[in-house]
């Protein structure tokens, strides 16, 4: 049996566990009352509802899948360890590499159906509005989903290091930190000297930077994209996600499991 | 099949607290078709050991040394290797089936082989009519069948149980420890904790003994009991008083009737002294210790 099988045969019944904890009908029903705030919200706009639509929606996404990176999240691999179902599944011929990996990707399908459900409702309800779905807002779905990996992978390492609730209010710090690290910087800039400067700079390099990756601006603003910021955004994502799941691999492959 | 090595391990439960030892210089093994029973009170230790010997966790010192027949590298050494946790849990959205097609996909069966043994597996232990409901409903007896199915249904050469029979009422212990007994004649390797000595008296060849995290004993239980003195219990009748000379017990006496208990060694010569008295032999029992009696009196342990 292959290492690849075997993460495939986890992620499947890793994402059949969840989709059978009804957690598909809560997305719908979570999507449903989105739609009825963003109605509300239209409601209060003047002439452009469909660009309310647009932006709440996005942001409800962003909401959702964030908090479902989280809570979900911090509990995924803990879970499994204080139910002790880690041990019958770790007493198979498999490593604990292709383990949370399937987990992991399990959780990731999860997040992808919420944004698919979730933004297809949204985005259907700003069409009808007479809003344009254009390439910009799926391109801001795209990015919301990568941004809710990498929030998931945050939360996870967090959750094997730390207990539950720090590893909760970690990631909640380091995913309003990661917003406003790049306005922080140009504002630093102007106000600080050179060293300290130079210090907050490396910082800004470990922790994960998501505002890098944050496109609803560019629906909001309805600003054109340059094809190198959409790769270069891209890149960093998928490359921060890689160094993430690497350390929770190698963390995960040498924690005793007591 | 299975052997370890001067296994210690000890543990802190936080920063500040000294450690504790949990297991200090294990040594002993399983041989190869024999049910072996773990056996040693709540905290002895045997969880942490068979985490150990499962690889969950790694000792302070020593090593676990499969058989070449387990295989060569882990995954062939995990396919042929059962294993079925303390108090086990799964996932409670799953049925029962999908529980066993996840686990019966990750040891490389096929769909077919995997139906075949499940049925198999649960009308031995009267499971068949549960598999379509979600594990959240199921009962404690019916979670501890379903783990011990998890565990055999690849066909494993070596079955690690760890508590079995905890939690189960007395059919559910009689229908595991009659599918314990099934394994071995299959040829299986069984090693099963419990910390129920009647239960490992009836199914296991071999026991090994734990407590405060070292082994007390290790070896079969025919040569434990018989190693221990095996004493006869034995009543006279006579009308006058006895002078025994012989290194008995007298344990009752009523009016004309003793009960003596005689040791093997000088049963013949208090026989006799008896009978050249002129007092009746009413009757000669040999009273065989459980393994029960044998731990309790724990100095009485001899490591065979």
């Amino acid at each position: 049996m292959s290492e690849v099988k075997s993460y495939f045969i986890v992620l499947k019944y890793s994402y059949l566990e969840l989709i059978k904890s009804k957690i598909l009908v809560q997305m719908i029903i979570m999507g449903i009352a989105f739609v009825s705030v963003i109605y509300v919200a239209t409601e209060f706009s003047y002439g452009v509802p469909h660009r309310m639509a647009s932006d709440f929606g996005l942001g409800l996404i962003s909401l959702s899948c964030v908090g479902i990176s989280i809570f979900l999240g911090v509990t995924l691999i803990s879970k499994e360890m204080e139910n002790r179902t880690v041990y019958i599944v770790l007493s198979r011929p498999l490593s604990r590499t292709s383990f949370i990996f399937g987990k992991i990707s399990g959780m990731a399908l999860i997040l992808l159906c919420n944004v698919l459900v979730i933004g297809s409702l949204a985005l259907s309800y700003c069409h009808l509005l007479g809003g344009e779905v254009g390439k910009v807002m799926l391109l801001a779905l795209l990015f919301t989903f990568i941004e809710s990996i990498l929030v998931l992978s945050v939360t996870i390492l967090f959750s094997l290091l730390v207990n539950s609730v720090l590893a909760v209010i970690g990631s909640i710090t380091l995913f309003i930190v990661g917003h406003v690290l790049t306005d922080t910087m140009n504002f630093i800039e102007l106000r600080i000297s050179h060293f300290p400067h130079l210090i907050v700079e490396a910082i800004s390099y470990l922790l994960p930077n998501y505002s890098k990756i944050n496109f609803r601006d560019y629906v909001y603003y309805d600003q054109l994209i340059p094809s190198s910021y959409i790769f270069n955004a891209f890149i960093y994502g998928i490359t921060y996600i890689a160094f993430i799941l690497i350390l929770i691999s190698i963390i995960f492959r040498n924690k005793n499991l007591d | 099949m299975l052997e370890l090595i001067n296994i210690s391990k000890k543990f802190k439960t936080d920063f500040w607290s000294k450690e504790f030892t949990a297991l200090e210089s294990v040594n002993f093994e399983i041989p190869e078709g024999k049910i072996v029973g773990f056996l040693g009170a709540n905290g002895a230790g045997k969880t942490t050991l068979i985490k150990i010997i499962m690889g969950f966790i790694k000792p302070n010192r020593g090593n676990v040394k499969f058989d070449h027949k387990l295989g060569k590298n882990r995954n062939e050494i995990f396919n042929n290797l059962g294993y079925f946790p303390e108090r086990p849990y799964f996932y409670p959205s799953l049925t029962g089936k999908e529980f066993l097609e996840f686990v019966g996909q990750l040891n490389g069966m096929k769909k077919a082989s995997i139906q075949f043994k499940v049925k198999e597996w649960s009308q031995r232990f009267n499971m068949e009519k549960y598999l379509d409901r979600i594990v959240r409903s199921y009962s404690k007896g019916m979670l501890q069948r379903l783990g011990l199915i998890s565990s055999v249904l690849h066909d494993p050469l070596l079955v690690i149980l760890d508590e079995p029979l905890s939690g189960l009422d007395p059919l559910g212990r009689k229908e595991i420890r009659q599918a314990i007994g099934q394994l071995k004649d299959e040829g299986k390797t069984v090693f099963f904790s419990s910390h129920i000595i009647p239960d490992l008296e009836e199914v296991c060849d071999r026991v090994v003994f734990m407590e405060s995290g070292k082994v007390k004993y290790s070896g079969e239980i025919d040569s434990l009991l018989s190693s221990n003195n095996q004493n006869f219990k034995i009543r006279v009748y006579s009308d006058c008083n006895l002078e025994i000379k012989s290194n008995v017990v007298e344990k009752k006496r009523t009016e004309k009737i003793i009960n003596f208990e005689v040791s093997a060694s000088v049963k013949d010569a208090f026989l006799a002294e008896v009978l050249s008295q002129g007092a009746q032999i009413l009757s000669v029992s040999l009273e065989i210790k459980s393994l029960e009696q044998v731990f309790y009196a724990k100095e009485n342990l001899i490591n065979v």
